[in-house]
């Protein structure tokens, strides 16, 4: 006797394929529909593209110096020479530029407090208090940022200084090493040219000591400069939350290459500081040796040369050390030089895992009202149920043919955002794809579920409407999720949209492998799942 | 294959919330049969084609189709059987030709089998030249017939028609009636829904007649017609006779009614078997009454219809 199984299999993919190749049919045979379908995608792309990435100038700031120190003057010209400010007032008091601020004279107040320079030339981490007009948070955000790149602006600017001295140090040396030798070659015979020998020795020592400690404290200084130094990424994902930070954040993004630069830097101090080292051994073998040679050499002045050749060579090492101080940059930074981060144009590489996120969600979830919703009302579904088909076969087939349809579209987006804009893609473009795969059969799978819900595509779209709009709005892709109220900002952890955008910056802006974003991976595969399994469990192979 | 009939229902019922729109039929079609649903609208004709075809599942009782419950072997119930909805239920942005390969991928036919039924059906439902354009600019009587070919697609026992014929031209009407003979004249067992009467009447060797969701009445059209049709009439137009004649003309053609109108004698009759018209002539011509013209007319289904569905109109 036959049963069920041997006409219906639950997953029949010979039928699958029928229902992806049908889909593609209907779809194809109305060339304006899908034309529009792929064109919708590059509107936004171009929308996005020419529209974002303007950044806000000359932020009415004032400035209240408590220390004026050397550093604090630094600062001031840092301030008054960048674009973002516009210091229109120097007060003399915090209070005084708090009122500024209540009456809206001022968006910004910095505050040098006392003991600024202080604490720089004793090592310490300095402070700059900035006061924000929180009525604008978008002013607030910019002003954070650009607070931690200047602090560290500052601190670049005095290891600069510091290395100049150390440079000058050795300098000296190498010159008390040439008398040393002149002394000893001079004075063969002569207590009096060992003693010389002696004092030159002590200064040297004394030098190189100097040396040494001016290292030690320009390495300990860079150690406290770079406990405020922050993560790249942070910066990324801070651009992310607020369009208008952007110029801040490429500020912070080379704030980045300059803490890259300190750590560098460091590891030629330490170098440097063993190389002082080397050098006091040094002047003291030329001490003992000077000192034998001088007693032996009363009958074999000869051999006076040799030593004159040691205090050669310490001389030359001496020399080098100098110049090995003077050929490491100074690091002063200025702000307005700050070269825009990626792609030439501000604000698309960071815009484009976002609005590909977007266009995939919109794109699936508007598109799906066809699929089940669509057949149902115009009774072509009809057809389809009168057949020995599963409703898990229809459910994968109808699936499958949208999620490589989405698929499709976004790989147009991210293929017209490197040939149109020049995008840089950081990561692999298999990653991508992956991701837009999983992310696709998610939001697919929405709008599967909301497809077997609804009873007629009016139906569906109202329901869309409920799904997609809160998730464009609360996905930070054209309002910063800062500015969002509390609540809000929880329902935007739920939303796939965010795990989607989020994973696509990292593989996008960060260049990450598929490792390192594994928990967007996990909660992209387990809503495409969860969204499987509840449209099979309310499909309902009924027709009223 | 001991089975005798195509359909078996039993205490069939489907509810809507408090609706009640099949009530508990019981139903038995033979395999080979072409049999009718009749109906007015919402009398519930739609609902057991839909539960018989495995669209919608009973509230209660059970039914068989093609050996199979259509609960618990659903799929095989739908191998089995063809059916042409109501609507036109194809994809309108497909050719006739593929939308038939769709149906036929979905019933798991193999390719050339596939291809060679359907352009077979197209070609018997007069659309083989039109296979390659899209079905959207169809007529009505197109778009009915490939959904007529889209039913018999896989080679079903039964075959489902529901309001086949609804809003076609009489053309189209005529060629889905034929066609529907043709079929079950080669053995395929159909359930036809309809509210045309006179189609019913000449296509349906057995109609059933649908009411507030219950079978009122079924049998042959003959059978319908003698038991709900409220009679023959035997019309006489007849030359000078006297008033008596026609109280005696009741008598013995032993009519429910005898009446004259316009100057034609009517006599109303249950039944005209047993040699009544040889009765009432001879009865006549011993009378020497003149019969100019004799008439006499078959109660029609329609009235059937009404008599047992009542005149009140529904929706």
């Amino acid at each position: 006797m036959a049963n069920n199984n041997s006409v219906e299999k639950t997953l029949d993919f010979r039928k699958i394929y029928a229902i992806v190749k049908k889909n593609w049919m209907v779809l194809s045979s109305d060339p304006l529909r899908l034309r529009v379908l792929f064109i919708f995608p590059l509107v936004m792309i171009l929308l996005f593209g020419f529209t974002a990435g303007k950044t806000p100038k000359h932020i009415p700031a004032a400035i209240a110096d408590y220390d004026k120190s050397e550093y604090s003057s630094i600062i001031q010209a840092q301030l008054y020479s960048n674009e973002l400010f516009s210091i229109s007032r120097l007060v003399g008091s915090q209070d005084e530029g708090k009122k500024l601020i209540e009456s809206g004279e001022v968006k910004i107040l910095f505050v040098i407090p006392p003991g600024f320079g202080d604490d720089i030339n004793a090592g310490r981490t300095p402070e700059i208090s900035v006061i924000i007009d929180e009525s604008d948070p978008s002013i607030a955000q910019v002003t954070r940022a650009f607070t931690r790149v200047f602090i560290q602006g500052v601190s670049n600017q005095i290891n600069a200084q510091r290395v100049a001295i150390l440079s000058q140090s050795a300098r000296g040396f190498s010159q008390y090493l040439a008398d040393v030798r002149t002394t000893a070659a001079d004075g063969r015979k002569n207590d009096q040219a060992l003693a010389n020998v002696y004092a030159g020795f002590i200064d040297a020592k004394y030098a190189a000591s100097q040396t040494d400690r001016m290292v030690a404290q320009t390495y300990s200084k860079m150690r406290n400069n770079l406990g405020m130094i922050f993560d790249p990424n942070e910066i990324v994902d801070d651009y992310e939350r607020n369009a208008s930070t952007r110029s801040a954040t490429y500020a912070l993004l080379t704030a980045s290459d300059a803490q890259q630069q300190t750590l560098s830097q460091m590891a030629t101090y330490r170098g440097f500081a063993a190389v002082g080292d080397r050098i006091a051994r040094d002047a003291a073998t030329i001490y003992l040796s000077s000192k034998e040679l001088y007693l032996s050499s009363l009958e074999q002045g000869r051999q006076l040369a040799i030593s004159a050749k040691i205090i050669d060579s310490a001389s030359m090492k001496a020399k080098d050390l100098a110049d090995f101080a003077d050929s490491i940059p100074p690091t002063a930074i200025s702000l307005n030089e700050i070269e825009p981060y990626g792609s030439g144009r501000p604000g698309l590489d960071f815009l484009i895992p976002s609005i590909l996120a977007l266009i995939v969600f919109q794109g699936a979830v508007m598109g799906m009202g066809r699929a089940i919703a669509g057949e149902r009302q115009d009774g072509s579904l009809t057809r389809v149920f009168l057949t020995p088909t599963s409703n898990i076969t229809i459910i994968a087939g109808t699936l499958l043919f949208y999620m490589l349809f989405e698929t499709l579209r976004s790989s147009l987006v991210v293929f017209a955002a490197v040939i149109i804009f020049g995008v840089t893609i950081k990561g692999s473009l298999l990653s991508i794809l992956f991701l837009i795969t999983i992310y696709a059969a998610g939001a697919t799978g929405l709008g599967m579920v909301l497809s077997v819900m609804a009873r007629t595509q009016e139906q569906y779209m109202a329901l869309a409407m409920i799904i997609s709009l809160p998730s464009m709005f609360l996905a930070g892709v054209f309002l910063p999720v800062e500015t969002m109220p509390p609540a809000l900002q929880g329902v935007t952890k739920v939303l796939p949209i965010t795990y989607a955008s989020d994973a696509l910056r990292g593989v996008i802006i960060k260049g990450f492998s598929l490792s390192q974003v594994v928990p967007d991976i996990v909660f992209l595969c387990i809503f495409a799942l969860a969204t499987l399994v509840l449209s099979v469990l309310m499909f309902k192979r009924e027709l009223l | 294959m001991g089975e005798e009939y195509a359909i078996k229902c039993d205490r069939f019922t489907r509810k809507f919330g408090k609706l009640t729109a099949v009530d508990g039929i019981d139903l038995r079609i033979k395999k080979g049969e072409l049999f009718g649903f009749l109906g007015p609208n919402g009398a519930g004709k739609t609902t057991t084609i839909k539960m018989l075809t495995t669209l919608l599942t009973p509230t209660e009782g059970e039914a068989m189709v093609a050996g199979f419950d259509i609960k618990t072997d659903a799929a095989l119930v739908r191998s089995k059987i063809g059916v042409v909805p109501q609507e036109f239920a194809l994809f309108k942005e497909l050719t006739a030709m593929e939308n038939l390969w769709y149906i036929g991928e979905l019933f798991g036919m193999k390719k050339d089998e596939l291809e060679r039924k359907s352009e077979e059906l197209l070609k018997i439902v007069g659309l083989y030249l039109k296979k390659d354009i899209l079905t959207e600019s169809f007529s009505g009587g197109m778009k009915q017939r490939l959904s007529v070919a889209a039913g018999l697609l896989h080679t079903p026992e039964i075959l489902f028609l529901d309001e086949p014929t609804t809003g076609l031209d009489p053309q189209s009407r005529i060629a889905i009636r034929e066609l529907t003979q043709k079929l079950n004249a080669t053995g395929i067992t159909i359930v036809y829904t309809t509210h045309d009467m006179e189609e019913a009447d000449k296509l349906c060797k057995r109609i059933a007649i649908m009411d507030y969701g219950s079978i009122k009445a079924e049998g042959t059209p003959h059978e319908l017609k003698e038991k709900y049709g409220g009679g023959h009439r035997i019309e006489l137009e007849l030359g000078p006779h006297d008033g008596q004649l026609l109280e005696e003309l009741k008598t013995v053609a032993n009519a429910n009614e005898v009446s004259q109108e316009n100057g034609v004698v009517v006599i109303h009759v249950t039944s005209v078997g047993g040699g009544l018209i040889h009765t009432i002539s001879s009865f006549l011509a011993k009378k020497k009454v003149k019969v100019k013209e004799m008439d006499m007319t078959e109660p029609s289904l329609e009235e059937v219809f009404i008599n047992v569905t009542s005149k009140q109109v529904r929706d």
